[in-house]
């Protein structure tokens, strides 16, 4: 069991940092030339040089674009036109076609962004006509605009909730199953004491997992913590109160472990989804947004990024931290005042 | 091998039944959760950018500079702010979460430029092309001209691409941890023992506790499908009934992998951690489900190989999606099949060891 509690967060740290890049890579294109000239050749090798894209095929055959992307064996597929060499040079606007799998709609948007300005950036060089406008860009925080930094901070965010309220909640949840909650019962521990004694292990295991797995992200991935432990701490301590609290909720409601370990699966899931780490609040319709509102977690994953990527400091922090707080009391208080010694 | 009985089967189905039915808590999560996930799915994840906090600082102030910040202002992407040149005051903004990037009009107008806050990479890197976009709007110089055609889902719809991934992971999920789990608490509470010491036959026993859940992951699985279609028009373009066989194949694999879990876990919070690390991690993350497997990273792309349902994910898209035929969906579907026969034996062998230490 030991094993598990710290073999899964490394694991889930890496795999999600990982997997859930949405950096384009390795698209399958299908490339019908016809017109075969030295224009069309170099445009070809644009899409060679990247490694956004893969050249899986150079053909002549029309048809063949729709067969592959019904198969999957491509992912997109490029009609250059006859005559294209010569328009070009002549100025005359040649017209390139683009077909794409949209099974994958997300996707397919991206690539099409990116084929469209290797065209572009390819097609420039025979206009005369140059754009007037330059625009360079900077990114700050994160120079390369790698994923991992932004997502390593939500992953471990996401982690110190799935371990807080799941081992919590399924650990009371086994004394009620096992009938030892009834031996305790029977002793002279009172309830705040017989919850601290369960709870504070797994608060100070959680704080111990959110280091952990956060400097193994930082070692894998190569991103530094930009701000103050002492502050993510302190902010940890008061999150977990709302998980451990949720824990605790959820283990008076179950009968029995299976169901302890639903309840906090459906809370978790609804929570990891509504919190902004996939998909940034901002971008959700506003009947949804206000719900995130209301999730604790939103709240804790902004801040564990903006302290890790930004030094993010407390008086910038206010309106994150302040409903962490209210709801680390109020969760907490609720579900201890329902947790009885008895069962019911 | 005598004969199976029939009998005997039915009845531990008959007692797996009955105890699901009688935890209601677990049925109702496990019958809720599916429908919300798809809801959620379907409303909320939305990867398109919908406003940009953009600062403006104007070091031209001239006709053409004002020409620019009329596209932003003009525009409803943006909610364009004033700011100052300094580095100091963009820090603070970006700290307060105020704005998502500056654009810096250069004074001789010539180089400007555009400063993003890069702590979300996917968003920073959009509003990085629609600020490029619209710098660029109006400029009739693009040399070529370029049409798009999308195949299968012309208006990008996102449900067309996570319904069919919901179903798996709702079949995996229920198929392989229910049935670790519940093989699993027998165990773990001794009535395992039991059960083998009657003229039970092992097989029996097993074909017994899986059936209820084949029976409740399709008809969970139909549901949603059900609901995908009809809340978010997803599309059915292939054979109904090519699509249940193979659906079936794939529970079948995930059943297998339940039982697995189950020859090797002792107790019930180990038969649920597995379940979720060897099921429910991967098919979320590396299975294709969200994002394309091939842009991962080679080593992650390897370990996709061994999961299910990254080959039921392509049966299902192919299916719905693109009216696949049955011919052409034969490898994934082998795969599965071969996967099944595996997962099953190394099970058998290990309940076998098992059962001879048990005496």
């Amino acid at each position: 069991m030991m094993k598990l509690i710290v073999i899964i967060p490394i694991v889930q740290t890496i795999l999600l940092g990982f997997a859930i890049s949405n950096e384009l890579r390795n698209q399958s294109l299908i490339i019908v030339d016809l017109d075969q000239s030295s224009q069309s050749r170099d445009l070809i090798n644009q899409f060679r040089h990247t490694d956004r894209f893969i050249v899986s095929e150079v053909t002549q055959d029309i048809n063949q674009i729709h067969k592959q992307i019904r198969i999957w064996k491509c992912n997109a597929g490029i009609i250059i036109p006859r005559n294209f060499g010569k328009d070009l040079v002549l100025e005359r606007k040649p017209q390139i076609e683009l077909v794409f799998d949209a099974v994958d709609g997300n996707t397919a948007g991206i690539a099409i962004q990116y084929i469209g300005r290797i065209i572009s950036d390819f097609a420039l060089e025979y206009s005369s006509v140059k754009p007037q406008i330059n625009m360079n860009d900077r990114s700050w925080y994160n120079a390369d605009m790698k994923p991992y930094q932004y997502m390593v901070p939500g992953i471990v965010a996401v982690l110190v909730t799935i371990i807080s309220m799941l081992f919590s909640s399924m650990a009371l949840v086994r004394e009620k199953e096992v009938g030892t909650l009834e031996q305790l019962m029977v002793t002279p521990i009172k309830k705040w004491e017989l919850l601290a004694g369960k709870l504070i292990p797994f608060l100070i295991l959680s704080l111990i997992e959110f280091y952990f797995a956060l400097f193994v992200g930082q070692f894998v991935f190569g991103i530094r913590m930009q701000g103050s432990y002492l502050l993510m701490s302190i902010l940890t301590t008061i999150y977990l109160f709302t998980t451990l609290g949720l824990g605790v909720s959820i283990s008076v409601i179950s009968q029995t472990q299976q169901q302890a370990m639903f309840f906090s699966w459906f809370f978790m899931l609804f929570m990891t989804l509504l919190s902004g780490l996939f998909m940034p609040v901002s971008n959700m319709p506003d009947s949804i947004r206000w719900i995130t509102y209301l999730n604790p977690m939103m709240y804790f994953v902004n801040i564990t990024r903006e302290v890790f990527q930004k030094g993010n400091q407390f008086a910038y922090l206010f309106r994150d931290i302040v409903p962490l707080f209210v709801y680390g009391i109020t969760v907490f208080t609720f579900s201890v005042l329902k947790f009885h010694k008895r069962i019911d | 091998m005598q004969m199976l009985n029939k009998t005997r089967i039915l009845a531990i189905a008959k007692k797996e039944f009955f105890h699901i039915i009688h935890d209601p808590r677990s049925l109702i999560i496990v019958l809720i959760l599916p429908v919300l996930q798809l809801i959620m799915f379907g409303y909320a994840l939305n990867s398109e950018v919908s406003n940009i906090n953009l600062g403006i600082a104007d070091n031209s102030h001239s006709t053409q500079s004002y020409e620019i910040k009329k596209k932003f202002i003009g525009s409803d992407l943006y909610t364009v702010y004033d700011i100052s040149n300094q580095p100091e005051a963009i820090h603070q903004a970006f700290l307060q979460q105020k704005l998502n990037a500056v654009l810096l009009i250069d004074r001789d107008m010539k180089n400007h430029q555009l400063i993003l806050d890069g702590s979300d990479p996917n968003v920073s890197a959009y509003i990085k092309d629609y600020v490029l976009q619209t710098m660029q709007s109006g400029a009739e110089y693009l040399p070529v001209d370029v049409r798009t055609q999308m195949l299968y889902n012309p208006e990008l719809k996102s449900s067309y691409f996570f319904v069919p991934g919901l179903i798996a992971l709702i079949l995996i999920m229920i198929s392989a941890l229910l049935t670790s789990i519940s093989i699993t608490r027998e165990k773990e509470n001794g009535t395992l023992e039991q059960l083998l010491v009657s003229p039970l036959h092992p097989l029996e026993f097993i074909l017994g506790k899986i059936l209820p859940y084949i029976v409740i992951s399709m008809f969970i699985g139909l549901i949603i499908l059900f609901f995908g279609m009809l809340l978010f028009e997803v599309v059915f373009l292939g054979n109904f009934i090519v699509f249940v066989l193979l659906s079936l194949v794939y529970v079948c694999t995930a059943l297998s992998l339940g039982l697995m879990i189950s020859t090797v876990s002792k107790t019930q919070m180990q038969a649920m951690m597995l379940a979720l690390m060897i099921t429910m991690l991967p098919t979320v993350m590396l299975s294709g489900f969200i994002s394309p497997i091939s842009s991962m990273p080679k080593f992650l792309q390897l370990i996709s190989w061994i999961i299910p349902a990254k080959y039921y994910l392509k049966i299902t898209r192919g299916l719905m999606i693109k009216g696949n035929t049955f011919t052409e969906l034969l490898e994934p579907t082998f795969i599965l099949i071969a996967f099944t026969m595996l997962l099953i034996v190394i099970a058998w062998k290990k309940f076998d060891k098992q059962m001879k230490e048990l005496g």
